[in-house]
């Protein structure tokens, strides 16, 4: 039991992350990288927010102010201009914009230390579940992913914005013609997708309670796995996968004495995975 | 036997049977056209026989030799070439160099042949005048994606003739072309039937269809309707009918 | 010349050939790989362990690495039949983290504790001090070089051109595509083994912190500085990429920093590379072109 709410709280913080890559995939068809360095800024903004105030929701405000803030800049400084290059093109600028944030995050006059201690206290009680416990911060985790993915699904939903994003990620150009702003369309995607990157990035923080320059570096490409598994560009299937994956790693670590690190059991998936359906788990073949 | 036997061809895409037991013949240096309204199953009855569909039921058989559902690069070795609807040349290389590819043939398969180089002058020679056969002898040294559509056919039809064919099949090669550059067309499909060539057209534009093949295969909803020469084919009631019913193409069969 | 500057051209060369092998997969056929740092890691390490364990020497560790890392890259190039664009792209990294995870956690490898004590390389009496090793890897990069513009120029070249740029169009014409895929990967796996094996010398220890994601990356930028698909790009954008940290010292620390920049200002302002022809719309990767509506 207690395996599974550790695998719930892991499953969370993929989802958070994974959910707001395969909303930029599905609008722009690009491998954003990036996206992990946004949540890597996300997580030292929540921190500085957590360090000036002691909450961790003012981090958690922070942390997706600034997730948004830096994931739209990616999207207007370097994507924009990338939209009609090969396909290549954007996935090595998002690997080259990833390192950069990684590596002057690492340096020591930016943060003082390459990795921060960050044992914030959430505010929230211990809570029992049939004989095992949730810590407050695995808690927090819980009650702020569940929050921001009822709010998503309203977005997606019930608002105008969410029925422009469906529109330009199924047609950018039929959406275009009538009559939904698809440069707002894929600006609002990247600001809200890297708002959750953020929320991730902070949640991950008080979780483990530390955060370093190169915390980024297995989500990104873990996160990948999950909206490949969940089908690119899809919604729904990144928040099954994000879950489906933090319990195969956790039991198969718990049980089976699996001599591989928990990081490698995801790319392992992967590479089967696409053995066996090169276009993904739930995705179609494209024509 | 005839050279090319389609027999009983069926494909389903799903529950949807786009072609639905088709036979017909093509004699060794005859230029049939197989013709029909939209949908009626053309383009799936072409990638039946070139190997890029694999049919549900029956085959296409060239010279005893079964081509349906057989691997593209397979086919092409056996000598069926063909061209796309849609040009599919490649952007970044020459002309000359697109033609130069489709002059490998065998020696991509032996690694002594992968390794020589490619540019022997006697390819290169061969390359020029398919070239100028099919009246590219002026572009030869242009990238092929800044080539003008009915270039582009025409580019098509050399890299596809370096294969030294059997079989040439095109695939709706009049589509989009200018008046102009579908006499060019028109030419060059006569001259290589004079030379003997065997070739299978899929065609929208009956009109054109009719004036080049010796004969024509008429299908509609993916079946054979009718079967003859292009005079047989023009004045059978039933497929002025099926022409007549789809509307739009009514002035492309009466034209 | 110093010791130094002569390490620094040994391992200038070792990155030149490393890079001919990434263009050998993404330059010539057109199959984005950003895994190269696995293939470089199965070279070293079965050079490192045959001369530690096996007692093999330099010249026959160096050419036994080759092949076995031919077949290693020639098995993954299988991948490549069934996995495509964006997916082959991710599959390859996963291949990277997996290969780094195998070679961490499993002891017959070393561990994290690596392959160390790798002797000092030697052909037959004579062991290869600093100058002489340098001068060597140089040569064996300049017959990379030489190699991969056969390639280029063979029958296989153009199959491979033709397969970078429409793989159903390639195979209409009578080119083998699967086939010559794994060709790309087997010969790419010669080269990167070959530049791992000298890699595992050059440094006398291995690790599997040398083999990461970030190796990877790093050959990339190399070729894409450079220009993909040129010969003469590959070994010039791995020579400025080794050379630059060493020259510029206080730049240094931020290696990867550079690496990255070079990677975002390279393909948005200098599509072809440094020697690249053609823009890059022409020269690059035909394949992962968002294809026109009408295709």
């Amino acid at each position: 039991m207690q395996d599974a709410l550790t695998a719930l709280t892991l499953g969370s913080t993929y989802v958070l992350l994974a959910v707001g890559l395969s909303m930029i995939y599905g609008i722009l068809r690009i491998i954003h990288v990036a996206h992990a360095g946004v949540y890597t800024i996300g997580a030292y903004v929540g921190y500085l927010a957590w360090g000036q105030t002691g909450s961790v929701w003012v981090a958690l405000v922070g942390g997706m102010a600034a997730g948004a803030l830096s994931g739209w800049l990616i999207y207007a400084l370097m994507y924009r201009r990338l939209l009609e290059a090969p396909r290549y093109v954007p996935l090595i600028a998002s690997i080259g914009a990833f390192i950069v944030i990684q590596d002057l995050l690492s340096k020591p006059w930016l943060m003082g230390s390459d990795r921060l201690a960050m044992q914030a206290d959430p505010g929230l009680p211990s809570v029992g579940v049939l004989g095992a416990t949730v810590s407050p911060e695995a808690l927090y985790v819980l009650v702020v992913t569940a929050a921001l993915l009822l709010a998503l699904a309203v977005l997606f939903r019930r608002s105008d914005i969410g029925l422009q994003w469906r529109a330009t990620a199924s047609d950018r150009e039929l959406a275009g013609a009538s009559g939904v702003s698809v440069e707002r369309a894929i600006a609002s995607t990247f600001a809200v997708g890297s708002a959750l990157a953020g929320a991730a990035g902070v949640t991950v923080a008080v979780y483990t309670e530390s955060v370093f320059a190169f915390m980024g570096e297995v989500p990104s490409y873990k996160a990948f796995v999950i909206v490949v598994l969940g089908g690119l560009g899809a919604v729904l299937g990144p928040v099954v996968a994000g879950f489906v994956l933090a319990f195969a790693e956790t039991l198969l670590i718990a049980n089976a004495g699996f001599v591989l690190p928990r990081d490698a059991i995801a790319f392992l998936i992967l590479v089967i995975v696409l053995i066996v359906r090169p276009q993904g788990l739930f995705g179609r073949a494209r024509a | 036997m005839s050279f090319l036997a389609a027999e009983q061809l069926s494909v389903s895409f799903g529950r949807l049977t786009a072609l639905d037991g088709v036979s017909f013949d093509v004699e060794r240096g005859q230029l049939v056209a197989v013709i029909g309204p939209n949908g009626a199953g053309k383009t799936t009855l072409f990638n039946a026989i070139a190997g890029a569909v694999r049919p549900a039921r029956g085959r296409a058989v060239l010279d005893g030799r079964v081509v349906s559902g057989r691997p593209p690069h397979r086919n092409a070795l056996a000598g069926v070439a063909r061209t796309f609807q849609v040009a599919r040349p490649f952007h970044e290389l020459t002309v000359r160099d697109n033609v130069l590819v489709g002059l490998g043939r065998a020696r991509y398969y032996r690694l002594g042949g992968l390794l020589r180089r490619a540019r022997s002058s006697a390819d290169i020679e061969r390359a020029e005048a398919l070239l100028g056969d099919v009246g590219l002898g002026e572009s030869m040294e242009r990238l092929a994606g800044e080539l003008p559509l009915g270039h582009l056919r025409l580019l098509e039809i050399a890299r596809a003739l370096a294969l030294s064919p059997r079989l040439l099949m095109l695939d709706e090669p009049a589509a989009g072309l200018r008046d102009t550059e579908e006499a060019a067309l028109e030419a060059l499909l006569r001259r290589l039937r004079e030379q003997g060539l065997t070739m299978l057209l899929v065609e929208h534009d009956v009109e054109f269809a009719l004036r080049v093949a010796d004969r024509a295969v008429v299908l509609t909803a993916g079946r054979k309707l009718a079967e003859g020469a292009p005079e047989e084919v023009r004045t059978n009631p039933e497929v002025i009918d099926a022409y007549l019913g789809t509307g739009t193409e009514a002035g492309d069969a009466t034209r | 010349m110093s010791q130094y500057v002569l390490s620094v051209i040994a391992s200038g060369g070792v990155w030149a050939i490393l890079t001919l092998s990434l263009n050998l997969i993404t330059g010539y056929a057109g199959q984005v790989s950003l895994g190269q740092a696995a293939f470089f890691a199965i070279g070293a390490y079965a050079a490192a362990m045959l001369s530690t364990r096996t007692g093999f020497g330099f010249v026959p560790a160096v050419l036994a690495a080759m092949p076995i890392t031919g077949v290693a890259a020639a098995a993954l190039g299988l991948l490549a039949l069934r996995v495509k664009d964006d997916f082959l792209v991710f599959a390859t990294i996963g291949v990277n983290f997996i290969v780094v995870a195998i070679l961490q956690y499993t002891d017959a490898f070393g561990g994290a504790q690596g392959i160390v004590a790798i002797p000092l390389p030697a052909i037959g009496p004579v062991t290869l001090q600093i100058g002489a090793y340098a001068g060597l890897v140089v040569a064996l990069a300049l017959l990379a070089g030489f190699a991969s513009r056969w390639v280029e120029r063979s029958w296989l070249g153009y199959g491979f051109a033709a397969v970078r740029q429409d793989e159903l169009a390639a195979r209409t014409i009578g080119v083998p595509a699967a086939q010559l895929k794994v060709v790309a990967f087997a010969l790419a796996g010669l080269l990167a083994g070959l530049a791992g094996a000298l890699y595992a010398y050059f440094l006398g220890n291995v690790f599997p912190q040398n083999f990461a994601f970030v190796i990877s990356i790093q050959v990339m930028a190399m070729l894409v500085l450079g220009g993909l698909g040129t010969v003469p790009g590959a070994i010039v954008g791995a020579a400025v990429l080794t050379a630059l940290p060493e020259i510029l010292r206080p730049l240094a620390d931020y290696r990867y920093t550079i690496f990255g920049l070079v990677l975002v200002i390279t393909v948005s302002f200098l599509p072809g590379g440094i020697m690249g022809h053609g823009g890059l719309g022409d020269r690059a990767l035909g394949r992962l072109r968002p294809r026109r509506a009408a295709t």
